[in-house]
């Protein structure tokens, strides 16, 4: 049914510097000619929304496959697709990484709250479903538009994406700082790991990696790149290797 | 067992523990937690009891409901109540850790935990890790 819209993907890597390794992948929508995802949506009737993005991660995942995808890979979700028929848009997606060979264990599902949720419960209900599946759950664009703490509260994801517009200069923004540290003492508290999104220079890196945030994305290692997998020797920002210092405090 | 949930507690102790209450305590339980077929994890130290409990979903739900109830020892705060994949302590019908090290590194499978990060990233990054983790370094305390 979308056979006349013609689009692709690229990728972002996510860096875990407590490995030294890219560790997952997020897939952004792109037209051929790697137009903004935008340029795609406008192609699509509203109504066919849903289906388009169905259609779309489907197709996503099979390219990852091609490309010989052995990390993870970030999807993107509305909570009103997931809403929509008791989230059988994850099941589908879990099916058809399952089709092209991946383990679940490396799909994450980026939940991304651009408009209000009116029903958290519902929402919370068909995740947790969909939790013995072993997928991952994220928060995107936390601290951004509605994605705040009651979705933080009610879903309890694994991970959170901090929204990049939290992080821009933070290495000399107190009011940022603050906001972001008490962030990600909740994440520890929660069992929530955080990503820092968006990073874009060395002074914001070293500035989240003091306060021991090891999963980045961004400009600063990568752009995203049009259906290629690009690897740690593609990044422009060598990985710095972690300390191990900050993890364990034993009692006595 | 198809409805796998953990749920994970922290509660503060109404009054301090000796080992032999601990021990006391975990014959009782684990007969209990035998019979329900929960398995798990308790973690003491200094007054603060952190514990994980996993299990067939309605089964944990009222045996959580008996803990919190029961205010003889304990003041409970529950953490987190979800599905989960596999049982991650199933070996276990209930392990317990006082968290020290000498003695964590004495007991099979526990000192995974606890001795650093290389081991623990090569073990799951489940949920109960990570609040291990944070449970281990002083968070959910009472004090
Ligand atoms: C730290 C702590 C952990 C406990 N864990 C369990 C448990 O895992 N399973 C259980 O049956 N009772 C547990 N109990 C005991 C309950 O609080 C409660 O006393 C018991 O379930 C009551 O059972 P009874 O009415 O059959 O004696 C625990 C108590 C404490 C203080």
């Amino acid at each position: 049914m979308f056979k006349g819209i013609d689009f692709s993907h690229a990728f972002q890597p996510i860096i875990d510097i407590n490995k030294g390794d890219i560790v997952s992948y997020e897939v952004l929508l792109r037209g051929k000619s790697h137009e903004a995802p935008w340029v795609v949506f406008n192609k699509v009737e509203k109504q066919d929304l849903p289906l388009f993005d169905q259609y779309n991660r489907e197709k996503a995942i099979a390219l990852a496959s091609r490309l010989g995808l052995d990390r993870s890979i970030n999807l993107n979700f509305l909570p009103r697709d997931i809403l929509a028929d008791e989230g059988s848009c994850l099941i589908k997606t879990i099916e058809a990484c399952r089709r092209h060979g991946f383990n679940s264990k490396q799909l994450t599902i980026e939940i991304t709250e651009s408009e209000f949720v009116e029903n958290y419960d519902a929402l919370s209900n068909i995740l947790n479903n969909v939790r013995r599946e072993n997928i991952v759950i994220a928060i995107d664009d936390f601290g951004a538009g509605y994605a705040g703490l009651n979705l933080l509260a009610s879903i309890q994801p694994d991970l959170i994406k901090v929204d990049m517009s939290l992080l821009r200069h933070i290495n000399e923004n107190g009011p940022r700082q603050a906001i972001v540290r008490a962030m990600s003492r909740v994440c520890l508290d929660l069992g929530i790991d955080v990503l820092a999104e968006g990073v874009e220079t060395e002074e914001e890196f070293d500035w989240l990696r003091s306060i021991d945030i090891s999963l980045y994305q961004g400009f600063l290692f990568a752009k995203p790149v049009f259906e290629s997998l690009p690897t740690v020797d593609d990044l422009k920002f060598k990985i710095p290797t972690n300390s191990f210092t900050s993890v364990c405090c034993y009692g006595t | 067992m198809s409805n796998l949930f953990h749920l994970i507690y922290a509660s503060q102790a109404v009054h301090e523990f000796s080992r032999q209450d601990i021990v006391e305590l975990l014959s009782d339980v684990k007969q209990k937690n035998q019979q329900l077929d929960v398995h798990g994890m308790l973690l003491y130290d200094k007054g603060s009891f952190f514990h994980i409990l996993e299990g067939d979903k309605e089964i944990i739900h009222d045996l959580f409901d008996q803990i919190v109830k029961d205010e003889k020892y304990q003041k409970v705060t529950k953490i987190i109540f979800e599905a989960i994949p596999k049982m991650f302590f199933s070996d276990w019908s209930m392990g317990y850790s006082s968290l020290s090290r000498s003695e964590l590194e004495q007991m099979d499978g526990m000192n995974d935990f606890f001795v650093g990060q290389t081991c623990l990233s090569g073990i799951d990054q489940g949920r109960a890790t990570k609040l291990l983790r944070a449970f281990s370094c002083g968070r959910w305390r009472s004090t």
